[in-house]
Formats: C-alpha cells, sequence, structure tokens
C-alpha cells in the first residue's frame, strides 16, 4: 500500500512525531546495516522536510502547537524524568523497550535562545542510561524529532572548563566554580576515531535554575569536529 | 535589507540597547564596534553557520547501536 518511498518516509515522520519511543527503536534497529549509520532517518528539524509537509497540511505554528500538545498529552507516555536528587536531575532511564513517563517538570531544561540553528526549540530534557553512557540524549519536548547525544566536555578534554570564560559562566548564573557544567554535541561516527564533538560551541547547563545555552568559544582552537579519542 | 552610509566613527543603533561604530575603513575590510548586553550574543556570521550546519547534522544522524557506544566510550575511558 505504501509502495511509495516518499509516502513512507512521511508516514514514519508521522509516527515518530506521536513515538519518541519508536524513533529510537526504528535508530537502532537499523544501526546494524552498516550503510545507515549516518543516513537521515526520522530524525529532521521540524520544518525543513518537504515530505513531512506534504503530509501534514498545516502551517509550521499550528503544527508546532500540535506537536506540542501532542507532546505534552502524551509525556506520561514518552519519558521517565525522575530527578536524582544532589546536584544532577538528569532523567533516569533511557530505556528503549519500557514505556517512560515524564513525572516531573522540574527535569525541564530551558534554552532561552534554543541551540544555535534550532531557535524555535527551547524545553530539553537530559535524559541517561546504562545502555547509552557516558553519553547522554538532550530530547527537545517540543518534537519528538530533535534529539542531540551529548557528552560531558571535561570527560574527554579535563581542562575544559578552564577554557570557557567567566563571563559565559556568569551569563547564565554559575558563580560556584566547582558545579560547573558543560556538554558538547556528538557525531557519532563508525569507529571512535570517526566520532566528533562539538567542543567549539558547548552547551553551559545550570543544573540549579534548570536553563541552558550554547555558546560559540571563538578563539579556543577547538574543532567543531573534535575526535572523542 | 536596509542599507545606510556611515563615516568614520560614526554609530547606528539597533533597538534601544545594540550600538554599532564604524572605527576603521582599510582598503577591503571596515573595523566595527559593537555595544549590546550580555545576554545578546555576537558571533561571526560564518562561525554561526558553521555551529548550526554542525547541529543539524548531529540532530539527523542516529543513535548508534550498543556495540559502536561501547567501543567509542571504552575508547574515550581509555584516554
Amino acid at each position: 500500500m505504501w509502495s511509495s518511498g516518499a509516502l513512507s518516509t512521511a508516514l514514519s515522520s508521522l509516527m515518530a512525531n506521536q513515538l519518541a519511543l519508536s524513533v529510537a527503536s526504528n535508530n537502532i534497529a537499523n544501526a546494524g546495516d552498516p550503510n545507515c549509520t549516518r543516513r537521515r532517518l526520522v530524525t529532521a528539524p521540524a520544518g525543513s522536510d518537504d515530505e513531512r509537509r506534504r503530509a501534514e497540511p498545516t502551517t509550521a505554528a499550528s503544527d508546532a502547537r500540535r506537536r506540542r500538545e501532542s507532546l505534552a498529552a502524551n509525556d506520561l507516555g514518552l519519558f521517565e524524568v525522575t530527578p536524582q536528587g544532589g546536584d544532577v536531575k538528569a532523567m533516569q532511564a533511557y530505556d528503549y523497550r519500557a514505556q517512560l513517563k515524564l513525572k516531573s517538570q522540574d527535569a525541564i531544561i530551558h534554552f532561552d535562545e534554543g541551540l544555535i540553528g534550532f531557535s524555535e526549540f527551547k524545553d530539553y530534557v537530559l535524559m541517561e542510561s546504562e545502555s547509552l553512557a557516558p553519553f547522554r540524549l538532550l530530547q527537545s519536548l517540543d518534537s519528538a524529532k530533535v534529539g542531540f547525544l551529548v557528552l560531558e566536555a571535561a570527560s574527554v578534554i579535563h581542562n575544559y572548563y578552564e577554557l570557557v570564560p567567566p563571563r559565559e559562566w556568569e551569563s547564565l548564573g554559575i558563580k560556584d566554580k566547582a558545579k560547573p557544567l558543560a556538554f558538547v554535541i556528538v557525531v557519532i561516527g563508525s569507529s571512535p576515531q570517526a566520532s566528533t564533538g562539538n567542543f567549539q560551541a558547548p552547551l553551559l547547563i545550570n543544573y540549579e535554575r534548570m536553563i541552558g545555552k550554547q555558546m560559540i568559544l571563538t578563539d579556543s582552537g577547538l574543532s567543531v569536529r573534535q575526535p572523542l579519542t | 535589507m536596509l542599507v545606510v552610509t556611515r563615516k568614520k566613527d560614526e554609530k547606528l543603533i539597533i533597538g534601544n540597547e545594540i550600538e554599532i561604530q564604524v572605527l576603521r575603513i582599510g582598503r577591503d575590510n571596515v573595523r566595527l564596534g559593537i555595544k549590546a548586553p550580555a545576554h545578546i550574543s555576537i558571533y561571526r556570521y560564518e562561525i554561526y553557520e558553521a555551529i548550526k550546519n554542525e547541529n543539524v547534522s548531529a540532530v539527523t544522524s542516529q543513535i548508534p547501536d550498543k556495540e559502536t557506544l561501547e567501543k567509542i566510550s571504552k575508547g574515550i575511558k581509555a584516554e
């Protein structure tokens, strides 16, 4: 019935809107295929996908609103957000098989400017699990399709926090240098050597106020595609 | 696009808070001074574009399978 490739892509996009978990499992299912490691799949920035737009003849604004409503309604079926206590309120579970639930608004990290290129997506949750460690998934609550695999920057570059100018930390209200927190967005390649992190544009997070910001380190000499190993 | 001619040392103001001043005019470049509130981010356009493209390619790449993740995280820990 879905003979057209475009149509079935559109269908999977639609389904992805409703089921973040199926996005994850689709990715996992396809990841075994060596041709699929960097293939554009169901994850795409909203509004850039013509096929999806054809399948959903709505305006971008109403589309975004509907997605948001549907996510809010489905929150309880999507994510497990359990503040762990202490300083870090990260997602406790990212289990592809289990039904996850958003239990608390406390876990939402607000990026006032969004991420660079994704200014309309402002609210995220940080999901972690043993199977994903040491990586975590920064998942947008506005679109199931917008999620970034991230890694704590200091786990690769040990003095990373010192490379971020103090005024950037202060702009997020982080004064206590004992608890800085920066993540880099990673792109996983076929091998450790082919996997890179964007160390030039880290995500700074203030876990006490649950706000974040992506900033650019202009004179750091760090690359947007710095190998992880 | 609004086009305005300014001489050296002359300024523009954008909104109530952002001031741009022409500091020096060279043969094929100009030096600008920008005064803006701390929460306004100012970047060279091409750097902003590079970061944006990297973000887009990160979001469209897949979550890898468990074995790949393990292999890579071992590599990181070995550092």
